[in-house]
């Protein structure tokens, strides 16, 4: 029983990176209709510049999470003004393949700028250490991930629910045209939000530096992972992320638990039958 | 035998009773005007007859057989098919392939995998010969999309007919048409209707052309039909005067 | 371009394609083998894509089940013939069946169901181990020789082999060709210009978009059954999605609004990789730039780009590019 639940707060530490890197995909799906598939490409490079910053310059740690989550913002506020705004009003299709361009190009623009090789640096050490949970020490670092992404949760509700960007936001995310004829700058909504849910997920990837290596090509990996999580809580639908990425962190921690062989395919399926069972997503109201 | 009968449909929308109880007939010949204010539920009547919504209760049989539940391409090849109110084509085929596809389905040649479009002469004839009748025999290789926008309402009006459908049903297809393109897009209606012994139900806002071209009025309000019969008589109904036109003035 | 000049460049181009072994070595030889599989594997996608309108994400799923299918049959039975036919007919069967439930959705839903398939196949060629050798793949494939009724050609080398997915290529290619100029193309067309409006002329969209879907499926799985018989390896990798993206790169990259545009595709991604990777090895990075210039730039592909020179202008057609390129 120990060891179920002490799996289970394993698997929720690890949830909270799915759900820094899903809330900004979904959120962005949600207002602007597109599928960033570089969204993992974005947390790969908040992973690399946050190294780069503290592992390599010797910032420190915070400096260099939130230097690397304004970097990627303002990388993408530039691909959403640059690149996908001359895209809405086409095919979807388009937006689709224009964020895949992005995927090849950032994930080989890593390995010229970073190279193949990497360390991972020490974790701070206000960071380190453990706390004894069911009679096992659990890491300090994971209590702290845990922290963040509820922090960050409590943060994107009052957000969005208190604050006058956030009814604008969702004003726009539900009737483009009636928004703009109320005079809300829709154009100037897309960008922060672009910008918002690629902060997140700079956030993600920065965070994972201490414990997890970056590497080229985890981009990739990431994105299916947000994707899986983002169709199962519903495109577009926060809550639905978080309880996604709670779903999934938690399970496959399970998964690799019982069943290490068939984790992958089972996640799969679950988004596979998510679609075609309840396209809106399982926490859909 | 009545060509259409619909008996106590009914769609829900929410809190929205859409289409509350509807009865109605159309028989064969001529063209039948379907009218109300907005809201009235017209529109998804026409869905509920076309196959592109299912109705929540009621049922609908065309020429003596049930197709409360079929998909529209099945009601489609038992005679029965219509145009939309928002323009609806397909915009990167040529006209005359606008036209080829509606005629090669109906002569059960639409999945033919092997053998060109060209090997299918008949079907080439006749998309051709409803071209020159839509006057679009000239734009006949232009792609619909490029074309004006009255020629695409024309051209519209020749995929609904395009399948020799027993019954049309047309979802105001003047919209957007100046009066003078109206009445042209009305005559044409006329025509085409006794030259291919084809029966229209149309849903039109502009009185005028309601009452010059219908030979009976069926006037809808609030999901239901308020009143049936000969243009004059609802011209003089004081229901269909008050809830009706006197919205319009 | 007249039909006359058409037919006299294609007469060229098979006649080039038929003499390679010839003259070419083997090297361009053994390339030329990969851009004909891509080349396949982009027509049959873009029959989904550009004709029918699906952007699937899972073709990589079908290749593999047709190339790993062929080589348990091969390790088997070392027969050319009855592996390439049980690949093609495995990826045709599970592209029915995948199908059936993928055309449910059209747009991003449909796009990420095939994800979900594809990566499915794809897990179940990494982790079970028994009948796909896992992340080792499966080794030691033998180049089977080729039985038909009492004859038997050996095919010891690349050359020969060569020959065998040239023909088999051309004549898929071919027969998609037909497919595409016959009502059924059209029908395709009508469907992916408005399924609306297609499902109220008589069309059964569904029917269709299976129909298509499964073709698509079955180019896939031909061009992998023809994959394990040369390089006599068939790893995990192939079905990963990110190899799902290279017919969709092919196919945009020549145009998808021509039925030659994914040949041309295959042949630029193949040499353009070929050609960079000797100077650099990012190549994904000048990829990623290319593709993206094409999507703000160029969405009609290379084709359309090329075409103008060469041809005798066709304002019908060219105008229907760009029609496509601006309806929603």
């Amino acid at each position: 029983m120990e060891v179920l639940a002490y799996q289970g707060l394993i698997g929720l530490s690890s949830a909270m990176y799915l759900w820094l890197i899903s809330a900004g995909l979904t959120i962005i799906f949600g207002v602007l209709g597109v599928l960033n598939f570089a969204h993992g490409s974005l947390f790969m490079l908040g992973g690399y510049l946050a190294y780069t910053l503290y592992g390599l310059v010797g910032l420190p740690f915070s400096v260099s999470v939130l230097g690397s989550m304004a970097a990627v913002a303002l990388l993408g506020a530039a691909m959403e003004r640059g690149f996908l705004r001359p895209l809405y009003g086409l095919d979807p299709s388009y937006q689709l393949l224009l964020t895949f361009g992005f995927v090849l190009l950032l994930d080989d623009a890593v390995k010229l700028v970073w190279g193949g090789v990497f360390r991972i640096p020490p974790i701070p050490r206000w960071l380190d250490g453990a706390v004894v949970v069911f009679g096992r020490p659990f890491p300090l670092y994971n209590v702290f991930l845990i922290a963040v992404g509820l922090v960050v949760g409590l943060g994107l509700w009052g957000l969005f629910d208190r604050t006058w960007w956030g009814r604008s936001v969702r004003a726009t995310a539900a009737d483009r045209e009636m928004a703009a004829a109320l005079g809300i700058p829709t154009p100037r909504v897309f960008s922060s939000v672009f910008m918002l849910g690629s902060a997140l997920a700079a956030l993600g990837g920065a965070l994972g530096t201490p414990v997890r290596p970056v590497a080229p090509g985890i981009g990739a990996a990431m994105i299916v992972q947000a994707v899986i999580i983002t169709v199962i809580g519903g495109l577009g639908n926060l809550r639905g992320a978080f309880a996604g990425s709670l779903l999934v962190g938690v399970l496959s921690s399970y998964g690799t638990l019982w069943f290490p062989e068939f984790e992958l395919f089972f996640v799969f399926a679950i988004m596979a039958a998510v679609l075609l069972v309840r396209p809106q997503g399982l926490f859909a109201s | 035998m009545s060509l259409l009968v619909a008996e106590g449909l009914r769609k829900r929308f929410g809190d929205l009773a859409a289409v509350d109880g509807v009865d109605l007939q159309v028989e064969e010949g001529g063209c039948v005007a379907l009218i109300g204010p907005n809201g009235a539920g017209k529109t998804t009547l026409l869905n509920l007859l076309s196959g592109h919504l299912l109705p929540d209760a009621g049922r609908i049989s065309f020429r003596g057989e049930e197709v409360t539940r079929l998909p529209p391409h099945a009601r489609v090849r038992r005679g029965l098919s219509r145009s939309f109110q928002v323009m609806t084509i397909f915009p990167q085929l040529s006209a005359r392939e606008n036209l080829l596809v509606p005629v090669l389905a109906r002569l059960r040649r639409a999945t033919e995998p092997l053998r060109p479009v060209d090997a299918f002469p008949e079907a080439w004839e006749e998309a051709d010969a409803l071209l020159r009748d839509l006057g679009l025999l000239e734009a006949a290789d232009m792609p619909a999309a490029s074309l004006p926008h009255g020629d695409q309402r024309r051209l519209e009006l020749g995929i609904a007919v395009a399948s020799r459908p027993r019954l049309c049903l047309l979802d105001e297809p003047s919209s957007g048409l100046n009066p003078l393109e109206r009445a042209g897009l009305l005559d044409l209606v006329r025509r085409l209707g006794a030259e291919r012994a084809t029966t229209f139900l149309v849903v039109e806002h502009d009185m005028d052309v309601v009452f010059g071209l219908a030979h009976r009025v069926v006037v809808m309000d609030r999901g239901r039909v308020l009143a049936d019969g000969p243009p004059e008589a609802i011209r003089a109904d004081p229901r269909v005067r008050e809830t009706y036109l006197g919205e319009e003035e | 371009m007249s039909p006359r000049a058409r037919r006299w460049a294609l007469g060229a181009l098979l006649v080039l394609l038929v003499s390679l072994p010839v003259w070419a070595s083997r090297y361009v030889v053994y390339l030329t083998i990969h851009i004909l599989l891509l080349a396949l594997n982009a027509a049959g996608f873009n029959l989904l894509f550009g004709y029918t309108g699906l952007l699937s994400f899972g073709q990589a799923g079908f290749y593999a089940v047709g190339a790993y299918t062929c080589a348990r049959i091969l390790l088997a039975w070392p027969s050319l013939l009855p592996g390439v036919l049980g690949g093609t007919v495995a990826a045709t069967l599970s592209a029915v069946l995948l199908g059936y439930l993928s055309v449910r959705h059209t747009r991003i839903y449909f796009s990420m169901l095939t994800l979900a398939f594809g990566m499915m196949i794809f897990s179940l060629a990494w982790k079970w181990r028994a009948v796909t050798g896992g992340d080792d793949g499966l080794v030691g494939v033998p180049r089977a020789p080729l039985e038909l009724w009492a004859l038997t050609v050996p095919l010891p080398t690349v050359e020969r082999y060569y020959v065998v997915v040239l023909v088999a290529v051309v004549a898929a290619v071919a027969l998609l060709h037909r497919l595409v100029r016959s009502p059924l193309g059209l029908a395709l067309q009508a469907v992916r210009d408005s399924e609306v409006r297609a499902e109220h002329v008589g069309l059964p969209v569904r029917r269709l978009r299976l129909l298509s879907f499964a073709v698509a499926g079955t180019c896939a799985g031909l061009a992998g059954s023809l994959l394990p018989a040369l390089e006599n390896t068939v790893t995990p990798p192939i079905a990963h999605w990110t190899a799902s993206a290279e017919p969709v790169l092919a196919a945009l990259l020549g145009g998808t609004q021509r039925f030659g545009g994914p040949l041309v595709g295959a042949f630029l991604l193949v040499v353009s990789k070929d050609v960079i990777v000797r100077f650099t090895v990012h190549w994904s990075l000048v990829l990623g730039a290319v593709v993206i210039a094409l999507v703000l730039g160029f969405r009609g592909g290379v084709v359309s780009v090329v075409e103008p020179w060469l041809a005798r202008p066709r304002p019908a057609r060219r105008a229907v590019a760009r029609a496509g390129e601006q309806a929603p």
